[in-house]
């Protein structure tokens, strides 16, 4: 398997900026006219697909601060083992038997996590609070991201910016856990998503910083256009599929085009 | 606690401020005539603020005339004279008042919380009246400020959920004002998300006269140094007033558009601007 940082053409140390623009340069050159045939358009698609699998490799490499020439492998969320090196025989089936509790747990928790997701979209926090407060897997990245979708739902604003930070500091190549912590980010930094008249008179004035529904550019954008291709015909179709995890993806703007289907 | 909900003078109409003020007045009149005259000297603009939201929401044609105050003795000022639609405020303004009241004699020694007890034995028969009115509302706010003395007792540690009490508080009195489901749902979140930034606003002016009183401040109970505290009261405060706008945008508001505009986009984040201007500085345009 080709190194990440070899794909895009950049050196192993290059810089996240650096690896950023080479993944920009790379969806443009391989976009294909919307016209185009669609064999054309299906290989483009799977092009523009593996791009976005490297890119995510690249990011994971650049976290967890390895440069070297060596391909990294997807690291599966491995729940932490109460393993102990005893010689003595109970103690190891003891031990055998914990481990496969807390498999059982995690287990358990991927298959109620469609429910979970379901309590808290019909706002019944209190019943989702439990549950989630039962399993309480601390340092498991799923667990942390559905945990915060519950607080930042109740409004409880601190204890959701915690937990988004750590699950995306826990997997940090996860599109989704990446972007709702950027997006809380700007909310803490001050960056108002809806535009008003008001909030230019705000820039001028020096109070606060107001952004534009896309959460990208400083300026007010009266257009709802695409941020990739700036393509203002019409309503941009942003991307709102649900992904296999069962809840949709972050709205981010991007039309299907430059949407790229859904990481998941 | 009251006095974070006003509008930024320096970017307003002045015709929206007559408007504001308008209200105002309104208020201190149906103060007077359902409540007494003590209420009145207990007025602010958050609610001045709340009646606005409570008319915006509806078309019934409202009439404002110059009448003549006593605190402005020698001009007409406008005030509104339909002061019927400002009923659900005022019991809101007096029962807030009156719990504040019992929060300050419950934070204060026995001696210096004499004024307090007066005041608040001239305000009983008041708060009787506003009671038998809203009952249910009036019942929610004493729960509320039970548990709010009750976490502080406890000395919570958890920003967000000495949030809960005051944000529960601003939910239900701006639950009450539309009528129907959806939007109720609507401006509920958006009182919630008011109630956190007045409690915040109010943690972060009072962070240094707590630290030296050793008085109950949750964001203290994160870090000693002022610096810090008052950070984290700036995040949280930010992402409170990012949610009211995103709130905001989904409230179908038929009038004064302009005036809420302004309170919420320009006035709310200028609570830590200083508050007079004591000798005008020179600036270059």
């Amino acid at each position: 398997m080709l190194n990440p940082f070899e794909y895009f053409g950049i050196s192993p140390n290059a810089s996240r900026a650096e690896l950023d623009n080479a993944y920009r340069q790379m969806r443009e050159q391989n976009k294909c006219d919307k016209n185009a045939d669609s064999l054309i358009r299906d290989i483009s698609e799977n092009k523009l697909r593996e791009i976005d699998e490297v890119y995510r490799q690249a990011l994971g490499c650049i976290s967890r601060g390895e440069r070297t020439a060596q391909p990294p492998q997807n690291p599966a969320p491995a729940p932490p083992a109460n393993n102990s090196n005893t010689q003595n025989q109970n103690t190891y089936n003891q031990n055998n038997s914990q481990k496969n509790d807390q498999t059982n747990k995690y287990a358990d928790f991927e298959n109620n996590y469609n429910k979970i997701n379901a309590l808290i979209n019909s706002k019944n926090f209190s019943a989702a609070e439990h549950i989630l407060l039962e399993y309480n897997l601390v340092g498991y990245a799923k667990w942390h991201y559905v945990f915060a979708r519950l607080r930042f739902s109740q409004g409880w604003m601190n204890e959701a910016l915690d937990n988004y930070k750590k699950a995306y500091e826990l997997e940090p190549y996860n599109q989704i856990y990446r972007q709702s912590y950027e997006n809380i980010c700007n909310m803490r930094d001050g960056k108002i998503k809806k535009h008003s008249n008001k909030a230019a008179v705000g820039i001028a004035i020096g109070i606060g910083t107001f952004y534009c529904c896309c959460n990208v550019s400083p300026y007010l954008a009266e257009t709802q256009s695409c941020v990739e291709c700036l393509n203002e015909t019409g309503i941009t179709s942003v991307c709102l599929e649900p992904c296999a995890d069962g809840i949709s993806a972050y709205c981010n703007s991007l039309c299907v085009e430059c949407c790229g289907g859904c990481p998941g | 606690m009251f006095g974070y909900i006003k509008p930024f003078k320096p970017y307003m109409r002045f015709s929206e401020f007559q408007v504001y003020n308008g209200f105002y007045c309104g208020l201190c009149k149906n103060l007077g005539k359902n409540y007494g005259q003590l209420y009145r000297m207990m007025l602010s603009y958050d609610f001045a603020f709340l009646g606005i939201l409570c008319c915006s929401f509806n078309d019934k044609p409202l009439h404002f005339e110059p009448q003549h105050c006593i605190i402005h003795p020698f001009s007409k000022k406008l005030c509104l004279k339909d002061i019927e639609v400002l009923d659900f405020t005022a019991a809101a303004a007096v029962i807030s008042v009156y719990q504040k009241l019992c929060d300050s004699i419950s934070d204060t020694g026995l001696i210096k919380s004499i004024p307090y007890r007066l005041l608040r034995l001239l305000a009983k028969r008041g708060y009787k009246r506003a009671i038998r009115k809203y009952p249910d509302t009036a019942s929610k706010i004493q729960l509320e400020m039970n548990r709010q003395l009750k976490l502080e007792s406890e000395n919570c540690t958890s920003i967000d959920y000495a949030c809960e009490p005051t944000a529960q508080i601003m939910s239900e009195l701006a639950g009450k004002i539309p009528e129907d489901r959806e939007q109720s749902e609507t401006f509920s979140g958006f009182g919630y998300h008011l109630g956190r930034f007045v409690y915040l606003a109010d943690a972060y002016d009072d962070a240094e006269k707590d630290l030296k009183k050793n008085n109950y401040n949750v964001l203290l109970n994160y870090s000693k140094d002022i610096n810090t505290a008052k950070k984290l009261a700036d995040d949280n405060i930010n992402m409170s007033l990012s949610m009211i706008a995103e709130y905001y945008s989904k409230m179908k508001i038929k009038r004064f558009k302009d005036i809420i505009d302004n309170v919420i986009f320009l006035g709310l984040k200028s609570f830590s601007m200083p508050k007079k201007q004591k000798k005008q500085k020179e600036i270059v345009l």
